[in-house]
């Protein structure tokens, strides 16, 4: 399993912020070029949890994927800041 | 592309949010979904369709069928650009329709044709208002026409009466157009239906309206904002222009000082004209607020603290007045010498008459800049304890 | 859509950007990273001579795009801004309407509250929406971001004088006259960074920028401003096409504004 890939599992199972932080340098070094946001309704704070982000290589093709959120001080927050040197994969939309 | 800024007057019933719509429709520059949207909403209301749904779009104009605020419209039509203000004709709101039909270079006033409507005391003081904010341009569009059955001598008795008043008020530009709006008549082509009509249609007799001219004041009045930093003043120059070297006067302070350096946008500059906002390095260091103005020595831009001027008052006063005049708010009194009667003439009155038109001298507490040949600098806005009391111009 | 004189435009809204600064002593700016605001800043940095005297306020989510994170932190190290980040919380009900409006809204308040800002720049535009087209260059809110439209203030002659009490704030909006092609013609006049959502990839591109959760995509090939332009000279949609919070209610958009949201 790529590096990339174990630090995305680490992640789906902490995701504080220094969790977030470390997988950010692991993201730096991989081959992850694209991301695509999976909602879950987003009617209730908990749907949050559940949503994630699908990671792509320049091939579009799928990767891993990542939560949505990030626990910052007890509060559910979107981490999607982390992913910022990606690119949306724009498939039609949802 | 020229701008043609056109501000609808007139008696709330007499149909200006219809015409607007209509212009709207006939030079097909409203879109299929603002069009089905307005659809959509007269029928939930249960109203046939009426164009001047369109450009409504608060709540309280759907439900109650009015005007509330200004709403601006445009339409290209032949490669010309025009923006319609539609401004509440409601007394209440007059504050709103003062502030609307500033923005406009042309006014078109409507008058409904209909017996029981027809000039009223509001259609006289929208034109008054206009005259004050010194609207060049007047078009009078005599609607319905259509409920009339297009007679002809109806129409010459509106303007023959509608004329008398705009002459003893002093209008030099103005004519007059039959049409009907909801039926869409006369508005963008001759119509077949007024033959015995000499004159163009309407979006015609806008396009030909004289475009009125800029104050040529070669006077150098600089509106000063506040200073960047300690060396250098922010402002916008009114008229004029200035140069590296020039000697500015700083009013009404009389404080001199020399200009080291001008800043057009983000660029050095060695000189600036009327029109563009400047930051101007200035030596010695001046310290100004907003209401100071920029001038030569020369220019002899009057620092006064008593003018007589025409004073407009949408509501009785409460409590005392203040004006502000270019940024500059002072304490005021205002004595009024005479007031504009409902025929145009003057009539000797020592009180201030709410929605009136008075002549007046006007004191005020702290020096003021003024210069009558430059807008800016000759009308204010005047308030009391309860808020905006109205607007005034310099004579 | 018909392109406006940009150099008078821009002359308006210098003019009204320092209006705001002089009259008020705690000003700040909102920055979506969208086209509007971005182009405001840039006409700022001509007002002052570079110098933004007025901090930027971005209302983050978390859940914005990450490119227009990325936007955001290479802008405001270009030209060097002042930027605030006030985070806002998702809570409960996350319809179209309450996700964008009010948790938005209450960050808002939040910030505005702590350091005391009585002014707000905000860069909307009189051709955006129905509602907006009331509004004046600079209206007052009230202590609870509610604008009493009903009831505004007259407006002209630059006069802006509205009195702001306590707790109260002064909105300002210097792209009032600009409409969507004018943004899009200074932007590239101006050679003005643009986030890459705004252009096509895939077919697909952005009209209007909200958050990941709320903003779609419309059907477009459009990789460059000019062609961008060309896309709106024949457009007749409404350009908040794409945000799904539009397409709720006839009146959403009184009660949003009414709200604070802008």
């Amino acid at each position: 399993m790529a590096d990339i890939e174990k630090a995305a599992l680490k992640l789906q199972k902490s995701n504080k912020i220094d969790d977030w932080e470390s997988f950010s340098e692991e993201l730096k070094k991989s081959n992850v070029k694209y991301y695509r946001v999976f909602y879950k309704g987003l009617n209730k704070s908990d749907d949050l949890k559940r949503s994630y982000v699908e990671l792509y290589d320049i091939k579009n093709k799928p990767i891993t994927r990542v939560p949505l959120s990030v626990i910052k001080k007890n509060d559910i927050r979107g981490a999607l800041i982390y992913l910022k040197d990606l690119r949306s994969v724009n498939l039609v939309s949802k | 592309m020229i701008s043609n800024r056109v501000t609808l007057l007139g008696h709330k019933d007499h149909g200006k949010s219809t015409l607007i719509g209509s212009m709207l429709i006939v030079t097909k520059s409203v879109s299929s979904e603002r069009l089905e949207k307005a659809k959509s909403i007269s029928s939930k209301l249960g109203k046939i369709f009426e164009p001047g749904f369109i450009i409504d779009s608060f709540e309280e104009e759907h439900e109650g069928g009015l005007t509330i605020d200004t709403s601006r419209a445009s339409l290209v039509f032949n490669g010309n650009f025009i923006e319609f203000i539609d401004v509440p004709g409601h007394e209440e709101l007059i504050g709103n329709m003062i502030t609307g039909a500033s923005y406009g270079d042309t006014a078109l006033i409507i008058i409904s044709a209909l017996r029981n409507e027809g000039i009223t005391e509001q259609t006289k003081r929208h034109v008054l208002i206009a005259k004050m904010l010194d609207i060049k341009n007047l078009i009078v569009a005599v609607n319905k026409m259509d409920l009339i059955s297009y007679d002809e001598k109806t129409f010459n008795k509106i303007k023959n009466e509608f004329k008398t008043y705009l002459d003893r008020i002093g209008w030099t530009w103005c004519t007059f157009v039959p049409i009907s709006a909801y039926k869409m008549e006369n508005l963008i082509s001759r119509s077949g239906k007024i033959p015995w009509y000499e004159g163009e249609c309407l979006i015609t007799t806008i396009l030909n309206a004289p475009k009125s001219k800029v104050s040529q004041s070669k006077k150098l009045s600089i509106i000063l904002q506040g200073n960047l930093d300690n060396n250098t003043i922010l402002g916008k120059i009114l008229s004029g222009s200035i140069h590296i070297n020039d000697k500015l006067l700083i009013l009404p302070y009389m404080k001199n000082c020399k200009i080291e350096n001008i800043f057009v946008k983000n660029k050095s500059s060695k000189i600036a004209r009327k029109g563009i906002n400047v930051a101007i390095r200035v030596n010695p260091p001046i310290g100004v607020t907003r209401g100071n103005v920029a001038s030569t020595k020369n220019s002899n831009l009057h620092t006064v603290k008593a003018f007589d001027s025409l004073v407009f008052p949408i509501r009785n006063q409460r409590g005392d007045i203040s004006i502000n005049i270019n940024g500059t708010i002072s304490k005021s009194l205002i004595a009024p010498k005479a007031l504009i009667d409902k025929y145009g003439g003057l009539k000797d009155s020592k009180v201030l008459k709410s929605l009136s038109v008075s002549f007046a001298t006007v004191r005020v507490q702290d020096v003021v800049v003024i210069e009558r040949s430059i807008p800016e600098l000759s009308r204010f806005t005047m308030y009391d304890s309860k808020g905006f009391l109205g607007i005034g111009v310099i004579k | 859509m018909i392109k406006q004189n940009l150099s008078l435009l821009e002359e308006r809204s210098i003019f009204l950007l320092r209006e705001a600064v002089s009259r008020f002593d705690n000003v700040a700016a909102l920055w979506s990273m969208g086209k509007d605001s971005t182009a405001m800043l840039a006409v700022a940095r001509k007002a002052f001579v570079s110098k933004i005297p007025f901090p930027v306020i971005h209302i983050d989510n978390g859940i914005d795009f990450p490119e227009t994170y990325e936007f955001r932190d290479l802008l405001t190290k270009k030209w060097k801004l002042d930027l605030i980040v006030a985070e806002s919380k998702i809570k409960k009900e996350l319809s179209g309407f309450s996700c964008c409006g009010s948790n938005k809204t209450e960050a808002l308040k939040k910030i505005m509250k702590e350091q005391g800002f009585n002014a707000l720049i905000v860069s909307i535009r009189r051709d955006e929406h129905g509602i907006r087209s009331k509004e004046r260059y600079v209206s007052k809110r009230n202590k609870d971001f509610k604008w009493d439209y009903k009831n505004q203030k007259a407006e002209l002659w630059d006069d802006y004088s509205s009195k702001i009490e306590e707790g109260e704030h002064a909105r300002i909006h210097p792209l009032l006259d600009w409409n969507e092609i004018d943004v899009w013609n200074y932007t590239q006049a101006e050679k003005i960074p643009v986030n890459p959502l705004y252009f096509s990839r895939n077919g697909f591109r952005y009209r209007s920028l909200g958050c990941t959760h709320c903003t779609s995509m419309i059907k477009s090939n459009a990789k460059n401003i000019p062609q961008i332009m060309a896309e709106l000279k024949v457009s007749t949609t409404e350009e908040r096409q794409g945000r799904d919070q539009d397409k709720e209610k006839d009146y959403v958009m009184s009660k949003l504004r009414a709200l604070g949201y802008m």
